[in-house]
């Protein structure tokens, strides 16, 4: 073949030849790993001289993982964290969001504080708040012991460390729904609201009538992304109380990798890999559908 | 000229204190770099600001090591993402593909990005080692290659997609061949989408933790995150060398909220909203 040719083979079928590489690079990539966690799940990994051993068990993994009581608060414990950080992040995120809309001066320097979080890494974020919650010399007990107050070992309390691990999450997070809203905000029609206060109407009601069903689409987008991502939660619990004190703070990246890398039971651990999968994929699923029904009602409306 | 109302007041109010709980955080961990151990141990609010927490974490923990580690998976990582991602953006956005071919890719893309990493973590464990690849810098691309090629893939179709139509058909009519206009004409206009994916790409590879902990074993390609969590031992957390790791770690983000703000804020939009 001829090179000229060869020029031309590339330029009819250019299309099909630019996607393939992301195409091959992810199917590798995502297929591989995938399939292999399907194999080791209905395996028991045995560590024997030389390398690692595949006992076939069939189903036994996935029987245990429903019997699996530290599984079953792990799931609950993550699904928790979703549902009050994502409800808490989302409230202050338009608050703020509107707020700085609001402003006319010192809009950059909120906008990029607001927005900072999410971009440090996961684990600095969980060293700054160890040493805010750190029992012997963190920052918190050192004010309250200021106040002559003896603060509580904030991480290793059975009531208090869930509740400082959300605090974290919401700290980390709202940047992120921060950062949507905001686009939302900017894109705001501003004769809409010029013309609710010729009419007479209170910035309150302007923002609860006019501005916030705009908004709504996009915090709701704002919300389904950011309930699916903090399934992902792992780092802060990792170095803050790596799941204790006794499971309450266990999430399922936690439990995961304590089973598969400390524990060793790579074939239970891959079980419940493809369990988080399966559930991820139907939770996306049906916030789709969630999100595709509401679009349509509001089309339908308009 | 607006009058000072009482909601006005409010507001900003709300707007200083949200802006100090944001920034706490940060700064204790970088006024405790400065601090000597046994200053920090005082907790006194008065001390000595001092290097020492620097000069002792290069000099005894090969944290120099860890930094060029990091610098090579997430500058790796995003050279092939840019590469790879450019060229499915182009193909996307400038093609005519059928609605059902679209929607597959773009639905398994976001499913990708969706699912938690920890899924991966283990049988990329298996496969690096089987690969003889466990422990080099290679193992961490892969793994990113995942996690951040699906984003960058959405964000350059957008960008590739605003590449106006006219131009291209200029060219054509001109006997440019499909990859001269995507190398001399397409790539050119969509910079500012090459610079949000390759900027995300960076920074997102560089913060993670997951992946560095268990494809990597020793400070031969060891990054910044695993440090840190090495400084946070059992018994004793060594703080002015984690908080010395912990700066160093945030310093790409902050670069990059401070200088390339816009290209942050566009490209997350981009991945939350137009997939």
């Amino acid at each position: 073949m001829s090179q000229r040719n060869l020029y031309r083979i590339i330029d009819d079928n250019f299309k099909y030849i630019a996607i393939a590489p992301v195409i091959i690079v992810l199917v590798l990539l995502v297929l591989m790993p995938v399939g292999r966690l399907f194999a080791t799940s209905f395996t028991e990994v045995k560590f024997v001289s030389g390398g690692l051993l595949f006992n076939p068990v069939g189903f036994i993994n996935y029987l245990t993982a429903f019997k699996d009581a530290i599984a079953a608060r792990a799931l609950l414990n993550t699904t928790l964290l979703a549902l009050i950080s994502v409800s808490v992040e989302v409230v202050i995120a338009v608050v703020l969001a509107l707020s700085v809309g609001y402003i006319k001066r010192g809009n950059t320097f909120f906008r990029t504080i607001f927005i900072f979080p999410m971009l440090l890494p996961p684990i600095a974020i969980g060293v700054m708040w160890l040493m805010i919650y750190d029992f012997n010399y963190g920052v918190l007990n050192s004010v309250l012991a200021f106040f002559g107050v003896r603060g509580p070992a904030w991480l290793a309390n059975n009531m208090l460390a869930f509740p400082s691990i959300i605090i974290v999450d919401i700290w980390h997070w709202t940047s992120f729904v921060f950062l949507i809203v905001l686009a939302g905000v900017e894109t705001l029609p501003h004769e809409l609201s010029e013309s609710g206060r010729i009419d007479g109407a209170t910035e309150l009601q302007i923002i609860r009538k006019i501005q916030l069903p705009i908004l709504r689409p996009i915090i709701m987008t704002a919300i389904v992304t950011r309930t699916i991502f903090a399934f992902k939660v792992y780092e802060q619990i990792y170095l803050l109380t790596d799941g204790g004190p006794g499971n309450r703070t266990e999430v399922i990246s936690s439990y995961i990798m304590r089973v598969y890398f400390n524990e060793n039971r790579m074939g239970y651990a891959s079980a419940l890999s493809v369990l988080t999968l399966i559930f991820i994929a139907a939770l996306v699923l049906f916030f789709y559908q969630l999100q595709k029904r509401v679009f349509n009602e509001r089309g339908g409306k308009a | 000229m607006k009058k000072l109302s009482l909601p006005r007041i409010l507001l900003v109010a709300f707007l200083i204190v949200g802006a100090i709980v944001t920034l706490l955080p940060v700064l204790v961990v970088f006024r405790t770099s400065f601090q000597y151990p046994r200053d920090i141990i005082s907790g006194s609010l008065l001390f000595t600001p001092t290097f020492y927490n620097y000069i002792d974490t290069f000099t005894s923990y090969r944290f120099g090591r860890l930094l060029i580690n990091s610098l090579v998976a997430a500058s790796g990582t995003t050279v092939i993402v840019l590469a790879v991602a450019s060229l499915a953006g182009f193909s996307l956005g400038k093609f005519h593909w059928a609605n059902w071919a679209v929607s597959l890719i773009l639905a398994s893309l976001l499913l990708i990005q969706m699912l938690p990493p920890v899924v991966f973590a283990g049988p990329f464990y298996l496969i690096t080692r089987q690969l003889g690849i466990y422990n080099t810098p290679l193992a961490l691309i892969m793994a990113y290659l995942v996690l951040q090629l699906p984003l960058s893939v959405l964000i350059l179709r957008q960008f590739a997609m605003a590449v106006p139509n006219e131009i291209l058909e200029a060219a054509h009519i001109d006997g440019a061949s499909n990859q001269m206009i995507f190398s001399s004409i397409s790539l050119p206009l969509m910079v500012p989408g090459i610079a949000t994916a390759g900027l995300l790409s960076f920074v997102f590879s560089w913060n993670d933790f997951m992946f560095a902990v268990t494809l990597t074993s020793t400070t031969k390609s060891m990054t910044i995150p695993v440090g840190i969590a090495n400084f946070s031992q059992d018994f004793q957390v060594l703080y002015g060398n984690i908080s010395v790791a912990a700066a160093f770690a945030a310093i790409p983000g902050f670069l990059m909220v401070i200088f390339a703000q816009r290209y942050v804020t566009r490209g997350l939009t981009i991945g939350a909203i137009k997939g």
